[in-house]
């Protein structure tokens, strides 16, 4: 029943999931950053590692990247515009919810258009995209993303309660 | 097995093995796209074969499952394979980026060369970001598996009886 999962999670429990999800999305982006910096203040290592972490989900391109303090960033234009833009949305999201409620889908797919259209283009040779419509693109997509996994990261505590009740009352059961 | 767990296994063993194998995980690079594809697959399964409309929580329930199952097979899988095949993928990748831009090519053969090390060194960062990556996959897969839900359940929960006036 869906007021069932909405009264497991209380208000508190929101508050905290968007905290931790706006929290985490600001380290995210600004590790973006840090990796660049520390690289140019010789904590080599340190840079490497970060480097080496997003390397998991990022190419790195040269080319295509922002670059600073001589540096490239962590990500590529695209990457650092959808975590950028996750972060912002994430920080917005309470000014925007409704309910707490995920959004229609077709708000997802429309953001994710121009940045499917941005790449497409790219590919095919038929448009040379720039590291600003890649970025631009990137964060329109990140913003809206965020009010998706904010409302559906508190669903997904609400799942795990349920299965923590279930257990316990299968555990509690006489035998 | 779970309602659960066989959709999970079918996206877990799907994004683990995709990410283990050399070249073709390079599909990763783009947002961990396997790990997203993954999660995505398994939550879509369980959304097929439930009986009721499956909330975006039970996705990621299920998108989290099908990343540890990646997440273990890529680390059993994906280390002993990229320590045997590293000196034949990084030739590839200079060789592929040779005929795009042959300076970015040459760049990137210096930075190999530089970033030579001893096998032990090699065995210790390969296993230090392949758990980096281990984890990265699985949380990639919960995003995927709660994004399916939206996008792919078109059924409505029911709201529940309305409270009594008091």
């Amino acid at each position: 029943m869906l007021s069932e999962r909405r009264q497991i999670v209380s208000e508190a429990e929101r508050w905290a999931i968007w905290t931790f999800v706006a929290l985490s999305a600001l380290v995210v982006a600004a590790s973006i950053f840090a990796a660049p910096f520390l690289a140019s203040r010789r904590a080599g290592f340190a840079a490497y590692l970060i480097y080496g972490a997003f390397a998991r989900v990022c190419h790195q391109l040269p080319e295509r990247s922002f670059h600073l303090w001589q540096h490239q960033l962590a990500v590529c234009a695209r990457c650092t515009g959808i975590y950028i833009g996750f972060a912002c949305g994430a920080a917005i999201y309470p000014l925007g919810r409704a309910g707490w409620r995920m959004p229609h889908r077709r708000w997802l797919i429309l953001a994710a258009g121009p940045m499917v259209i941005d790449w497409a283009l790219g590919f095919t040779g038929l448009w040379e995209n720039t590291h600003l419509s890649r970025a631009i693109t990137g964060a329109l997509f990140g913003v809206v993303a965020a009010f998706y996994l904010t409302p559906g990261l508190q669903d997904f505590w609400a799942t795990l309660k349920l299965l923590r009740r279930e257990r316990a009352s299968t555990y509690h059961q006489p035998s | 097995m779970s309602e659960k767990m066989r959709p999970a296994l079918i996206g877990g063993v799907l994004l683990g093995v995709l990410s283990a194998i050399p070249i073709i995980n390079l599909a990763n690079i783009c947002c961990c796209l396997w790990a997203v594809i993954g999660g995505l697959i398994a939550s879509y399964l369980y959304i097929k074969r439930s009986a009721g409309p499956v909330s975006p929580g039970d996705g990621a329930l299920v998108g989290l499952w099908a990343g540890a199952i990646g997440a273990v097979i890529y680390l059993v899988l994906g280390i002993p394979l990229s320590l045997l095949f590293r000196e034949t993928f990084n030739l590839f990748f200079v060789r592929l980026m040779s005929n795009v831009d042959p300076m970015q090519a040459e760049l990137l053969r210096q930075q190999i060369e530089a970033q030579s090390r001893s096998f032990g060194e090699t065995l210790l960062l390969s296993t230090l970001f392949a758990l980096i990556g281990a984890i990265i996959l699985a949380i990639f897969s919960v995003l995927g598996g709660l994004i399916a839900v939206p996008l792919f359940e078109k059924r409505r929960a029911p709201a529940g009886p309305p409270s009594s006036p008091q």
